[in-house]
């Protein structure tokens, strides 16, 4: 039994709601108003100050500047502005469609609320900890702000404050859940692109989307974090996809930095018992040789 | 979803983790903290078998661990985003995290090695010699042999801990090297251990001859150990990978200063040495363990400064997890027919608001 989130990417409009939601319900402050100069993301980046994150990825098979590499916002807009000139067979006003050869993709990214979560396996002061909704929460009044969470996390979520010195991410909310409210992502989401509610009854749901999805022609539509066979486990917070993982910059296969740490340990104690017998007889024998 | 025969894409080129945000007091704290463990485990080996020719290194030992073991946690603490808050790591034991179990292992060795000194300090004459005085009592009733073998376990531990605690990350340049990186700071740490033992002899003209042959014998066999893990290391990790320790700053640091210089050269030339029959003098002793000790400084902050480079390079990241063990997702056909039948979301069903709302 665990609250968490179920983001459909497939009806996401990149509005970034959720964003500012997010932002104004937690107080988190603004992060400048940069241009990042590759697309309408300009958020660029889940960070300690920004807990929801709507990439877009531009499709084009002109440029294909988001299907192959990205190398830049260039060979993107000129991908645009040549298929919007060519028409490329779509009438005007459809030139980038959303789900067809030429596509644009938008997910709400967010933390994964991990059922094996590296970050909380990571901290060594107790201030990550899983509450009684099962998601994944930062105690900011535990925190010491040591950043060892932060290349714990196979999703390059958790960040540190620089401002405040402590780890920041997404809470889910607690503070709202705790009053019985939906998180204000979720809430502020115009498409029920972000659902909340139990896991197991979202993964349901998420199973009849895929499968109307599949109906209607989207074939590649699947979850990501449902059924994973991975040592982070099964995402509280899933997504459906229509595309591999990484052009969503996921992983497509993560993994737990600390499933290693156990052989890891023996290994290094083994190598500890010989050095030190080493050291001994070193020793020894020139205690015999003088 | 199609798998690409080409490499999958990347999101603008932008990193899929986070960089690890420590400062220089970390690798700095890493060197540091291996050369007062290094020095303790050869200590209490010393302590322990090493007999009468040894009670300089012991003294050495003693006096250079508790030093370093007063300069680490100030590094540590000042590297926290809230130094203030530096006692909540006291808070908890979790063994999943290498960071809770070096924390625990850096305090049992500061105890070790401030009662270890202290004694150390009363034997050479340091110390008010009032045969009444609590402390003196005390540290007189210290069972300094027991005490020497945890002061040396523990000082094995602070030197293998912080590899592991580099292998517990996502950072595909430290996860890659798997097994190996606990091991390698181990015998990085030994080495240096050895090595400041030995210059801290020559600066101060004290041990024996025989004493210093014994902690050379102890370093070249760590530093042989080193090598060959730090081989082993580079043979594993693949080079989408290790590309920050091939090329750029990081890459030349590495190969010539950590493995060329600081493994390699104190071996050729002991080797040499031994072969032509001529024995090593203190000066060239004294030479060789700078240059180890420099080595192993080189080592450790090549390894962290490449490994946040290896953290923003998405390819890398790609490479590690691709090949992460486990089965493959469900495919979308079959995750399209696991569908049911559920009643249509309303998500006043799903979370209940306060009553009222």
């Amino acid at each position: 039994m665990a609250n968490g989130f179920f983001t459909d990417t497939t009806l996401c409009i990149g509005c970034k709601a959720c964003e500012v939601a997010c932002k104004q319900w937690n107080q988190l402050p603004a992060d400048g108003y940069d241009f990042s100069r590759m697309s309408y993301d300009n958020t660029v980046a889940l960070t300690a100050t920004t807990w929801r994150h709507v990439s877009f990825i531009e499709q084009l098979s002109g440029g294909a500047a988001g299907r192959t590499s990205g190398t830049g916002h260039e060979a993107g807009a000129s991908a645009i502005s040549e298929t919007i000139l060519q028409g490329d067979g779509a009438a005007p006003g459809q030139a980038v469609g959303f789900l067809g050869e030429n596509r644009w993709l938008m997910m709400s990214d967010v933390c994964k609320h991990c059922t094996h979560a590296g970050c909380l396996d990571a901290c060594p002061t107790g201030a990550i900890i899983r509450n009684e909704f099962g998601d994944v929460y930062v105690q900011p009044d535990v925190c010491n702000g040591c950043g060892y969470c932060v290349p714990a996390c196979p999703f390059g979520v958790i960040d540190l404050n620089h401002a405040d010195g402590r780890a920041w991410k997404c809470t889910l909310c607690y503070d709202r859940q705790k009053d019985g409210f939906t998180p204000a992502c979720a809430k502020a989401c115009p498409t029920q692109s972000i659902l909340f509610g139990d896991v197991d009854e979202l993964r349901e749901r998420a199973h009849v989307r895929v499968g109307a999805l599949h109906e209607r022609g989207v074939t590649d539509a699947y979850l990501y974090g449902v059924d994973e066979h991975t040592s982070v486990g099964d995402l509280n917070a899933f997504f459906l996809l229509v595309d591999q993982p990484e052009t969503y910059n996921l992983p497509e296969r993560p993994h737990l930095p600390q499933a290693q740490v156990i052989p890891a340990y023996v290994a290094t104690v083994v190598t500890a018992l010989a050095l030190g017998t080493a050291t001994l007889m070193a020793f020894v024998m020139g205690g015999r040789r003088s | 979803m199609t798998q690409p025969k080409k490499a999958p894409p990347t999101y603008y080129g932008r990193p899929m983790i986070k960089r690890p945000t420590w400062s220089w007091f970390i690798p700095l704290y890493f060197f540091l903290g291996g050369i007062a463990g290094g020095a303790a485990a050869i200590g209490a080996a010393a302590d322990l078998v090493g007999g009468r020719r040894h009670r300089a290194t012991v003294r050495r030992a003693r006096y250079l661990s508790v030093v370093l073991a007063a300069i680490c946690p100030p590094l540590l603490v000042v590297d926290l985003g809230r130094p203030a808050r530096f006692h909540h790591m006291l808070r908890v034991f979790k063994l999943s995290s290498p960071l809770s179990v070096g924390t625990w292992i850096l305090s049992g060795f500061g105890l070790a090695s401030g009662a270890l000194a202290a004694r150390q300090a009363l034997d050479d004459g340091l110390l008010p010699r009032q045969e009444n005085l609590l402390p003196a009592r005390l540290l007189r009733r210290v069972p300094t042999a027991p005490l020497s073998a945890l002061h040396g376990l523990l000082g094995l531990g602070l030197g293998g801990y912080t590899g592991v605690l580099l292998t517990a990350t996502a950072v595909p340049l430290w996860a890659a090297a798997g097994l190996l990186l606990g091991p390698l700071f181990l015998c990085t740490a030994l080495a240096s251990g050895g090595a400041a033992l030995t210059l801290l002899g020559a600066l101060s003209r004290s041990g024996s001859a025989q004493a210093r042959r014994e902690i050379a014998a102890v370093e070249s066999t760590a530093a042989v150990a080193q090598l060959g893990l730090a081989l082993a290391r580079e043979m594993l990790v693949s080079p989408e990978i290790a590309r920050p320790l091939r090329r750029g700053v990081w890459g030349p640091v590495w190969r010539l200063g950590a493995v060329g210089g600081g493994m390699s050269t104190p071996l050729a030339l002991r080797l040499a040495m031994r072969l032509s029959g001529r024995r090593i003098g203190p000066a060239l002793d004294a030479t060789l363990a700078a240059l180890t000790l420099a080595g192993a400084l080189t080592e450790r902050f090549a390894l962290i400064e490449a490994g946040k480079l290896s953290a923003d390079d998405p390819r890398a990241y790609q490479a590690l997890t691709r090949g992460a063990p486990g089965e493959a997702r469900p495919t979308p056909q079959q995750q399209a027919a696991r569908a049911g039948s559920v009643p249509a979301y309303q998500p006043h069903l799903v979370a209940p608001e306060v009553t009222g709302s």
